[in-house]
C-alpha cells in the first residue's frame, strides 16, 4: 500500500506534466508538417511513416499528461480533505466545555475517514499508474517510432543541406 | 534572402530535437521522487520510447544537436556554417 508519506507532491507531478505536455505539442507540429508534405523531398511513405510516428508520440504523452494531471488534481483534492479533517477535531478539541466522549469520539470518526482518504489515494494511484502503462509502448513499436524520428532528422538535415548550398536567387 | 522554407525547416528542427529528447534522451528517465506507484510508472514510460542502445542513442541526439545549430545559422543567414554543421560525421563516441 502506498502510505502517504510516500506519495508525490502534485506540484512536482504538474510540472513533470507540462514537460510532457510541451513534448506532445513539439510532437503534434513536426507530425502536421511531415502530414502535410511541407517537407519537401520527403517520399511519401517516408512523410506518412514519420507522421504516423510523431502523431503515436503525441497520442502517448498526451494520455500521460491526463493521468499525471489527474493525478496530482486527486493528491490536491485528497490534502484539502484531509487538512478539513485535522481542523475538525482541532476546533472540537478546543471548544470550550468540551465533553472528552464527544471529542474521542470526533477523533475517531475523523481516523476512520483519513484511513478511507489514503485507500481512495491507494486506489487512484493504481488507477493512474494503469493508465500510464496503457501509454507505454512496447520494444518493437518504441523501436520503430524510434526510427523513424531519426529518419524525420535525416530528411530535415538534408533539406537543410540543400537550402544551405543553394542558389540564393532561386530561379521561379 | 532567406527563403522562408529555411525558417518553417528550422521550426520543424527545433519540434524535432524535443522530440529527439524523447528516443534519445540525454539522461535517463528518473522516476519521480517518492512516486509510490505513479513515480516508477512514469519513469518506465519514458524509458519506453528509448529503446536504441547507447552508441545509436548519442548519434542521433549528436545529430540533433548538429542540425539545431546549422538551422539557426541558416536562418541567421550564415549558410556556410550551416553546411560545415551538417555535413560533419555524427560522432557516437566522444574523444575528448
Amino acid at each position: 500500500m502506498t502510505a502517504a508519506a510516500t506519495l508525490p507532491d502534485p506540484a512536482s507531478l504538474r510540472a513533470r506534466a507540462r514537460e510532457l505536455s510541451v513534448i506532445a505539442s513539439a510532437a503534434e507540429r513536426a507530425a502536421a508538417r511531415f502530414s502535410a508534405r511541407a517537407l519537401a523531398g520527403a517520399r511519401d511513405e517516408d512523410a506518412a511513416t514519420i507522421s504516423g510516428a510523431l502523431s503515436r508520440i503525441a497520442r502517448a504523452h498526451r494520455l500521460a499528461v491526463q493521468s499525471i494531471n489527474g493525478f496530482a488534481g486527486h493528491l490536491e483534492d485528497a490534502a484539502q480533505r484531509r487538512l478539513a479533517l485535522r481542523q475538525l477535531v482541532d476546533a472540537t478539541r478546543a471548544a470550550p466545555r468540551a465533553d472528552r466522549a464527544v471529542v474521542a469520539h470526533v477523533q475517531e470518526l475523523c481516523g476512520e475517514l483519513v484511513t478511507q482518504l489514503d485507500r481512495e489515494v491507494d486506489e487512484a494511484a493504481q488507477r493512474y499508474a494503469e493508465a500510464l502503462r496503457a501509454a507505454t509502448p512496447r520494444t518493437a513499436e518504441a523501436d520503430e517510432v524510434a526510427e523513424a524520428v531519426a529518419l524525420a532528422l535525416d530528411h530535415a538535415s538534408a533539406r537543410l543541406l540543400q537550402l544551405a548550398g543553394s542558389d540564393p536567387d532561386p530561379a521561379p | 534572402m532567406i527563403p522562408t522554407e529555411s525558417h518553417e525547416l528550422a521550426e520543424l528542427v527545433a519540434d524535432l530535437t524535443v522530440v529527439i529528447d524523447v528516443v534519445a534522451p540525454p539522461h535517463p528517465p528518473a522516476a519521480i521522487e517518492a512516486g509510490g506507484t505513479v513515480g516508477p510508472a512514469l519513469a518506465s514510460f519514458a524509458a519506453a520510447w528509448c529503446p536504441l542502445a547507447g552508441a545509436r542513442t548519442a548519434a542521433i541526439a549528436d545529430q540533433a544537436v548538429r542540425i539545431a545549430a546549422a538551422g539557426m545559422a541558416l536562418v541567421e543567414g550564415d549558410p556556410v556554417t550551416a553546411r560545415r554543421l551538417i555535413a560533419s560525421e555524427p560522432t557516437p563516441t566522444t574523444t575528448a
